[in-house]
């Protein structure tokens, strides 16, 4: 099977970090299984060619996705198959990203969306067209973001009740500030089962005590997130999102 | 840097960015794993760590402060007579690399093992 990713970069101004396009090509004509974790990124998928097939492995429930989507925050695991020849473009924006986002943000969902021309080939055109679109739009939920750096607050909500900042969470990313936590500390033990030193030869039962209690709260945390435990999550191979990851966090060992 | 490039671009990039002190050993390492196991694919996992595998993965390269760590994901099948395979799990093994200690023959018996581990002995 030929597979093919190319990224460009986006505009951060814009919560845009990079555009992308996937292409998977075999003969005969295959399903490739891809899984998704929870991530604090939202992706815009357009299906230039072939078929997605989006199964939530909570709940069960199977669906085709639409020619063009967002995926909003995900709290669970999520599944795809793609039918080959498959053509794909995406965008990832940054959690920024949600504050300039007018209709109502769903979390555990794809908004169809209708941002792109269909008969769009090139990656160029595509980014293009999507840096436009959002150029033209100025205005935003609120006056700044949310958030000043990670997940810490902007001062300008220190003001607000709890009861108040509930709604703002869950109005902007359709997920309580625990709920993006949880996400968040998901991604640090990933980062340490990536990144440990000779001292913490067994990664798996790494655990850091800021984050988890012990290692039956890492493993459980991690299950209902992922769906798998550490182990099996490495050892998944995942064509998509291991790569939309390795240029997310496009970060070196040592630098 | 020269090294044989991967089908996968982002491993290349992955490679291109590695710190000087630690790229020899570590393309000595790939190149000692691709020429046991031929049939592998090369991706990174999550953001840095450079995984082999078939149809699933079967090792995962992390890399640390002057060394490389392999880890086999069916280390507790593979047969160790050089003793270098580390860890108490009920699955996983890694073995440890520096430059002083990189036993060559030792890590393509693993890899040869590891590859003929069918499914259904998981």
């Amino acid at each position: 099977m030929k597979v093919s990713f190319r990224k460009l970069p986006g505009d951060p101004s814009q919560g845009i970090l990079f555009f992308w396009m996937l292409s998977m090509d075999a003969s005969p004509p295959n399903l490739v299984v891809d899984q998704f974790i929870p991530e604090l990124f939202f992706d815009f998928l357009f299906i230039r060619a072939g078929r997605v097939l989006c199964v939530d492995k909570i709940t069960g429930d199977e669906f085709s996705l639409p020619p063009q989507s967002l995926k909003t925050l995900f709290t669970r695991p999520l599944m795809f198959r793609f039918s080959t020849p498959l053509m794909l473009f995406g965008a990832r924006f940054a959690l920024d990203f949600a504050g300039s986002f007018l209709a109502e943000m769903k979390a555990n969902s794809f908004l169809e969306q209708a941002w792109v021309r269909k008969d769009t080939k090139r990656l160029e055109n595509f980014k293009s067209q999507m840096e436009g679109r959002f150029r033209s739009q100025q205005e935003g939920k609120f006056p700044h973001p949310l958030f000043s750096s990670g997940l810490d607050e902007s001062s300008w909500m220190a003001n607000f009740s709890s009861r108040h900042k509930r709604r703002i969470y869950q109005s902007v990313f359709g997920l309580s500030r625990k709920d993006l936590r949880n996400i968040a500390n998901l991604h640090v033990f990933l980062e340490q089962a990536c990144d440990f030193t000779a001292d913490n030869p067994r990664i798996i039962q790494h655990v850091n005590p800021d984050v988890f209690y012990d290692q039956p709260h890492l493993n459980h945390s991690f299950k209902k997130m992922t769906g798998v435990s550490p182990v099996e999550y490495f050892q998944a191979s995942s064509i998509l999102q291991d790569r939309l990851m390795a240029a997310s966090y496009n970060e070196i060992p040592g630098s | 840097m020269k090294f044989k490039k991967s089908k996968n671009d982002v491993v290349n990039d992955y490679i291109t960015k590695l710190q000087a002190e630690i790229a020899p050993l570590f393309l000595e390492i790939r190149a000692c794993v691709l020429a046991a196991g031929p049939s592998f694919n090369e991706s990174i996992k999550w953001k840095n760590c450079l995984v082999y595998g078939t149809t699933r993965n079967h090792i995962q390269t992390v890399v640390g402060k002057g060394g490389v760590s392999l880890i086999f994901f069916e280390g507790t099948l593979l047969k160790d007579p050089y003793g270098l395979l580390e860890g108490e799990g009920n699955k996983v093994r890694t073995m440890r690399i520096t430059p002083s200690n990189f036993n060559k023959a030792a890590l393509r018996d693993y890899v040869r093992q590891t590859i003929n581990i069918k499914s259904e002995d998981l």
